[in-house]
């Protein structure tokens, strides 16, 4: 037997082995989607009208309080991040790279809470607006609580949105003054495009490893949402609607992903993805 | 990481910061600052670039130590 027929049959020896496991695991998923469903039925029965009600009434009217809270939060939370990462540029102790290592670390902080707020914003004032189909045609004490509810939560989306803005223009214009290298001003349209240009390999290597990270939560992130969102259409709460959308981003972040990898991807088109 | 470096001495050897130095070579001020701090190994092409201007042999400036 040649190398390539040995190679090969360590292969398949591998799979056979592995193939069992990987089975056990797949009917083990079965089975304990069909319990979750099984149990589900009753549990829709007895509390279904209760449940409805929080989903589309409760819950939308509400939001509004989480936003506000969040953007309080976040100002309470990342000013002072900031403030502190200037402090320490301008000011602290060692040489330039000392001083930036030590500004980097409240510099991410402010960005990692920053980016989760967005995220929470645009949620909550996407549940926050659905409310227009489900309890506007509720009782008239209903109808206005829920008018007043989506104009603060249209306020607390724009006030949101500006206190981020300012949050990212802040940490943007601190990075440009450590490193004097780098182009682009917040408020420009291509703002993305001019700041990776700028990248050099070491960055474009921690943007790679983020990237990829970011990559493999996305793919497990999308089969839970393409579970929920089909047990969701099963029991009627959602419509193929929501199965579509997943679809659509799980295909985009996979194909793109795949072009990525090609052996001929060049590091420059790949800092334009 | 296996590879350590004299970065830092050669650059105060020449008197300029890590700004100047990345201007330099072609690289960004935190890409010096990791490569000294050891968190970052440059590709070869930026190694060479790093050792010409510092008007030394890349050996003189990386060391590749075998982890225990």
């Amino acid at each position: 037997m040649n190398d390539n027929q040995t190679r090969r049959e360590e292969i398949r020896r591998e799979d056979r082995r592995q193939f069992p496991r990987f089975i056990l695991t797949i009917i083990l998923c079965g089975v304990g989607g069909g319990v979750l469903g099984f149990l589900s039925t009753p549990l829709m029965e007895g509390g279904g009208d209760t449940l409805a009600w929080l989903g589309t009434v409760a819950l939308p009217t509400a939001m509004p309080v989480l936003m506000w809270l969040t953007v309080a939060a976040t100002l309470a939370y990342c000013a002072p991040q900031l403030r502190r990462a200037q402090r320490i540029w301008q000011e602290g102790p060692g040489d330039e790279g000392e001083r930036e290592q030590a500004a980097d670390v409240h510099l991410t902080r402010s960005l990692t809470f920053s980016s989760l707020a967005q995220v929470v914003l645009f949620t909550c004032f996407g549940i926050n607006s659905a409310g227009v189909q489900t309890v506007m045609v509720q009782t008239e004490e209903l109808d206005h609580l829920f008018l007043i509810s989506l104009g603060a939560g249209i306020l607390a989306l724009l006030v949101g949105l500006a206190v981020l803005i300012s949050l990212q223009r802040r940490t943007v214009n601190l990075v440009r003054e450590m490193s004097p290298e780098k182009d682009g001003s917040v408020y420009q349209m291509d703002f993305q495009r001019l700041w990776l240009r700028r990248l050099d390999e070491a960055e474009l290597a921690r943007a790679h490893r983020a990237g990829f990270a970011a990559y493999r939560v996305g793919q497990g992130c999308c089969l839970v949402c393409w579970l929920l969102a089909v047990f969701g259409g099963m029991f009627g709460w959602m419509t193929w609607g929501a199965v579509l959308l997943v679809g659509l981003i799980w295909g985009a972040m996979t194909l793109t992903y795949c072009l990525a990898s090609r052996d001929k991807a060049s590091a420059a088109s790949m800092s334009t993805l | 990481m296996p590879l350590k470096n004299r970065l830092k001495e050669h650059r105060a050897r020449l008197g300029v910061n890590q700004q100047e130095l990345g201007r330099m070579v072609g690289a960004s001020r935190q890409t010096i600052s990791l490569i000294e701090r050891g968190d970052y190994s440059p590709s070869v092409t930026l190694a060479l670039r790093i050792a010409k201007a510092c008007g030394v042999t890349v050996e003189d400036i990386f060391q590749y130590e075998e982890e225990n």
